[in-house]
């Protein structure tokens, strides 16, 4: 009994908790950090290679640097240019995409991906898209969905303590009311922004396409041909069946490519 | 009488030697001396033992009366005098020859530097009966060698249904002695012509082609011997609309070619010659081709007095080619990539001008694209470059002959490309695909390119190739060096996320929990039972926790009176009874009230006794003593709050 009394007693020691708190930071972000900078290494690498004239060793050290697990809207952009002067557009234009979901506002990487599609073959027209559609697709590009829900949290955590101060203070104060709305509303509406773009993005599955390619009626090697894709075209992906992607077109026509002509955006 | 535009002459003469579009005299043969001759001869002979010999049979109507006759002539050309073994008139079917003697004509001339004898035997036939009759082939020896005339078929009709006929103008030669290209007097004829003897041909080199594949048009002109022609002139232009034009060269001043046609004599000329390219398939028209002309027929009359004095002259004539219809075919499925509308006969030569540059020099690749077919509308190949280099449109020169029997020529696209940073770039193959008509296929040329070896530093872009933002104006931007906003490649979704659902439920929590805190703190101040009940057990640990250091520096007296504190404390507290003053048979009365068994009751009182008596005893008691009351009140602690807490149940409940 005393012994329980005893352990029941040591729990709430501050120092043996801060000291397990700092453990836990050490072997959780600790080993991130290093990852991190060896990512930043092969950056580094990667741009004095290009900077060189090794575009292709400039590739490979990009490529080592997605490889320790870590990524940048800047590495996405400067692997685009690698490929670009290696004349390779879809893949350029596959990574010019990546870039611009995480660099939204960026000037180079506008005018980079211009010029990228300028060089390709056979562009499409675009369909228009209804205002609200461009309205979400640039707030989605501007704050991504963990940038909205962070948003969203703050005004969530505000509201919540005003509320708690309400609960405390046991009185009711005009302003707090109604900025105890605002917050609720504000943050619960970017919370299920942020839900809503984080599902949208896990199941809607844009490819560029990086080799000339048929695309057919039906997903085999005999049906009829409607077009020719060229390299760079930016395709949605529908459907897979069986080393068959049916894609959607810019102009909004659908057919289907081989999967291996397809390089995920 | 030359109008100097080539579409217009006047004059022709009566063996049609001299087209409407030439005046050609040929040479004449002045043997002024027998020296001369001889030599002259002596030139002769082996130019005439080379030429090639040919044989025609013709008639000089095909439709006669059935009271006229009919001319029949034998032409060996090419042939030596010598050498000819005179024919014999053929035997026809409903035709008697009147004299089975030819009468013979020989004529030798010099045409375009060129010696040209020929030797014509010639007899008149007489219908026997109407309709369709025919004079069989014959066969004439040359030397060694036996040439075969056509079959003539003749239609013989009632004497009042005959057409109009020529006739030979025996006296046609006195207005020239040398004959062929001579000059005849410009009313020398009578009457206007009819369709049959002067008309235009149209001869497309085919009437079924790809689409964009090039057809020859070809359009000539034929009229019997002895019309004369003169102002002739094209009426209207030509279109083929839905076709791509390109017009050919023909001889301004054409020589008459001689050619038999259904046994008939006629001269033709070509009048005009195009290559037309369907733009798209389908059965597309190209309009005839439509001439204004004069012409004048020879008289009739086979006096030749009448002839010198008639008083024929020049009428007006129309004439018009058919139409044409070119059925133009899709091009086959299944072109390849890179195609862009080519079709006949390529071939291509691709050059680099040099492999080794300096950054923001330029270096040229030159495509040559050679051969028969859509010259004029050929696109360049694509080239494609490294992203390294700009490139600018291509320049174009075109060289095309149109003197042939198509369209060939070369055409040759200059490609100038800038390199903007150095390293060494494999430029792709440059291809060109084309639609051979002739094949049925896709054909592909490819030229490798040497690689480029560019070298120097990157050029900062000039400013005015720059836009108002330093970006270049046809090139990518520079790198990006920042080495900020890292985040991990596989994240999880947000809505994947536990920590994101965590990070909502915490604060409602974390509200729960102040609102339990605020309710306790409330209770705590208001409700003294409760208070006391949640403090019993705090100052009950702390009176042992104390007791425990105390058993420790050996101090007996505090000791006890911290067990006998905690024990009566927690008695206090969670009975909610003033401890302090209490004597032992009020406490005991209380623990009964609550249904404490006996026992537990005694072994109170038994403690409290220990506890009473070691605070004043004279004799100190020992460490096992000590620990043994200390063990002692923490058991009694926790059996008293077992019962108190079923006392509390049963009275809840």
């Amino acid at each position: 009994m005393i012994q329980c009394l005893k352990q029941r007693l040591m729990m709430g020691n501050p120092v043996r908790i801060t000291c397990l708190a700092t453990f836990l930071c050490m072997t959780t972000v600790g080993p991130t950090l290093a990852q991190v900078d060896v990512a930043v290494q092969h950056f580094d690498a990667g741009n004095q290679r290009y900077l060189a004239g090794d575009y292709s060793g400039a590739i490979s050290a990009y490529e080592s640097a997605l490889n320790s697990g870590y990524t940048s809207g800047r590495l996405y952009y400067n692997l685009g240019n690698a490929y670009f002067r290696m004349d390779e557009l879809g893949q350029a234009i596959r990574y010019y995409e990546k870039a611009h979901r995480l660099l939204p506002e960026n000037r180079k990487l506008a005018h980079n991906l211009r010029i990228a599609r300028g060089r390709t073959t056979g562009q499409f027209s675009q369909l228009p898209a209804q205002i609200w559609t461009v309205w979400w697709r640039n707030l989605t590009a501007f704050m991504g969905a963990r940038g909205m829900f962070y948003s969203g949290f703050f005004f969530y955590l505000i509201a919540m303590i005003l509320l708690g101060i309400r609960i405390l203070r046991g009185t009711r104060n005009g302003w707090r009311r109604r900025a105890r709305t605002v917050c609720v509303v504000v943050g619960g509406v970017l919370i299920a922004a942020a839900f809503t773009a984080s599902v949208e993005a896990a199941s809607f599955r844009t490819a560029a396409v990086i080799a000339e390619a048929s695309l057919r009626t039906d997903p085999n090697g005999t049906a009829t041909v409607e077009m020719v894709l060229h390299e760079g075209v930016v395709v949605e992906a529908l459907h897979r069946r069986s080393g068959w992607v049916e894609v959607r077109l810019p102009n909004g026509a659908s057919g289907w490519v081989r999967a291996q002509v397809l390089a995920e955006i | 009488m030359s109008n100097g535009d080539g579409m217009k002459e006047d004059v022709m003469d009566e063996q049609g030697n001299r087209g409407p579009w030439k005046r050609t005299v040929p040479p004449k043969m002045p043997v002024r001396t027998p020296v001369m001759f001889a030599v002259l001869m002596l030139w002769i002979v082996p130019v005439l033992r080379a030429q090639n010999v040919t044989v025609n049979a013709t008639v000089d109507a095909t439709t006669i009366g059935v009271k006229e006759h009919v001319s029949y002539s034998i032409e060996v050309k090419g042939g030596q005098l010598s050498q000819i073994a005179t024919p014999q008139p053929p035997k026809a079917d409903g035709l008697n020859v009147v004299s089975r003697f030819a009468s013979t004509s020989q004529n030798i001339s010099l045409f375009n530097g060129r010696m040209q004898q020929s030797v014509s035997y010639q007899w008149d036939y007489v219908p026997v009966r109407e309709g369709a009759v025919s004079i069989p082939s014959v066969t004439v020896k040359v030397g060694s060698k036996s040439y075969r005339t056509k079959a003539i078929g003749l239609t013989v009709v009632a004497q009042a249904q005959r057409p109009a006929r020529r006739r030979p103008d025996p006296f046609a030669q006195l207005t020239n002695p040398f004959a062929r290209g001579a000059t005849p007097p410009h009313d020398a004829g009578s009457g206007e012509p009819d369709a049959k003897d002067l008309f235009i041909r149209v001869v497309p080199s085919t009437r079924s082609a790809y689409q964009n594949e090039q057809v020859t048009i070809e359009y000539q002109l034929f009229f019997r011997e002895g019309i004369q022609l003169r102002q002739s002139r094209l009426t209207d232009s030509w279109d083929a609309e839905g076709f791509w034009r390109e017009e050919m060269d023909v001889d301004t001043r054409p020589i008459p070619r001689s050619v038999v046609e259904n046994g008939l004599r006629f001269n033709t000329i070509v009048l005009k010659r195009a290559a037309v390219f369907p733009t798209h398939p389908g059965k597309l028209h190209v309009d005839p081709l439509r001439i204004e002309t004069e012409a004048v027929e020879p008289t009739r009359s086979r006096d030749p007095f009448a002839r010198f004095f008639s008083s024929s002259r020049f009428v007006p004539v129309d004439v018009a080619s058919d139409p044409l219809t070119i059925d133009a075919k899709p091009l086959p499925a299944g072109a390849p990539a890179g195609f862009n509308g080519a079709v006949g006969q390529f071939q291509m030569i691709a050059q680099l001008d040099r492999a080794t540059v300096e950054v923001g020099a330029s270096v040229q690749v030159k495509v040559v694209i050679r051969g028969a077919g859509n010259l004029a509308t050929l696109s360049a190949p694509v080239l494609h470059t490294p992203g390294a280099f700009e490139k600018y449109d291509p320049q174009v020169e075109s060289s095309i002959d149109r003197s042939g029997s198509e369209i060939r020529g070369t055409k040759t696209f200059t490609f100038v490309l800038v390199p903007r940073s150095h390293g060494t770039f494999d430029l792709p193959p440059v291809r060109f695909i084309y639609f051979d008509p002739k094949l049925g296929h896709y054909q592909t040329h490819a030229t490798t390119l040497p690689a480029v070896h560019v070298t120097g530093d990157e050029v900062a872009v000039p400013a005015a190739s720059a836009t108002a933002a330093g970006l270049p104006v046809d090139d990518i931007a520079g790198l990006l060096t920042d080495r900020a906003d890292w985040e991990a490649l596989h994240q999880t979704p947000l809505h994947e996320s536990v920590w994101a659902y965590a990070w909502l439920f915490i604060p409602l929590l974390s509200l729960g929990g102040l609102t339990l805190y605020h309710r306790r703190s409330l209770r705590l101040a208001t409700d003294r039972k409760y208070a006391r009940n949640r403090r019993a057990h705090p100052l009950a640990r702390k009176h042992l926790k104390r007791a425990e250091t105390l058993l420790l520096d050996n101090e007996p007296r505090a000791l006890y009176a911290d067990v006998e504190q905690a024990v009566l404390s927690f008695i206090g507290n969670r009975l909610n009874i003033a401890e302090t003053g209490l004597t032992r048979a009020q406490l005991d009365g209380h623990l009964a009230e609550t249904d404490v068994p006996g026992d537990v009751r005694v072994r109170l009182a038994h403690l409290l006794e220990e506890c009473d008596r070691m605070r004043f005893a004279p004799v100190l008691p020992d460490r096992n003593t000590m620990r043994t009351a200390l063990d002692r009140a923490a058991e009694l602690i926790v059996e008293l709050d077992g019962y108190f807490k079923q006392q509390t149940a049963t009275v809840g409940g």
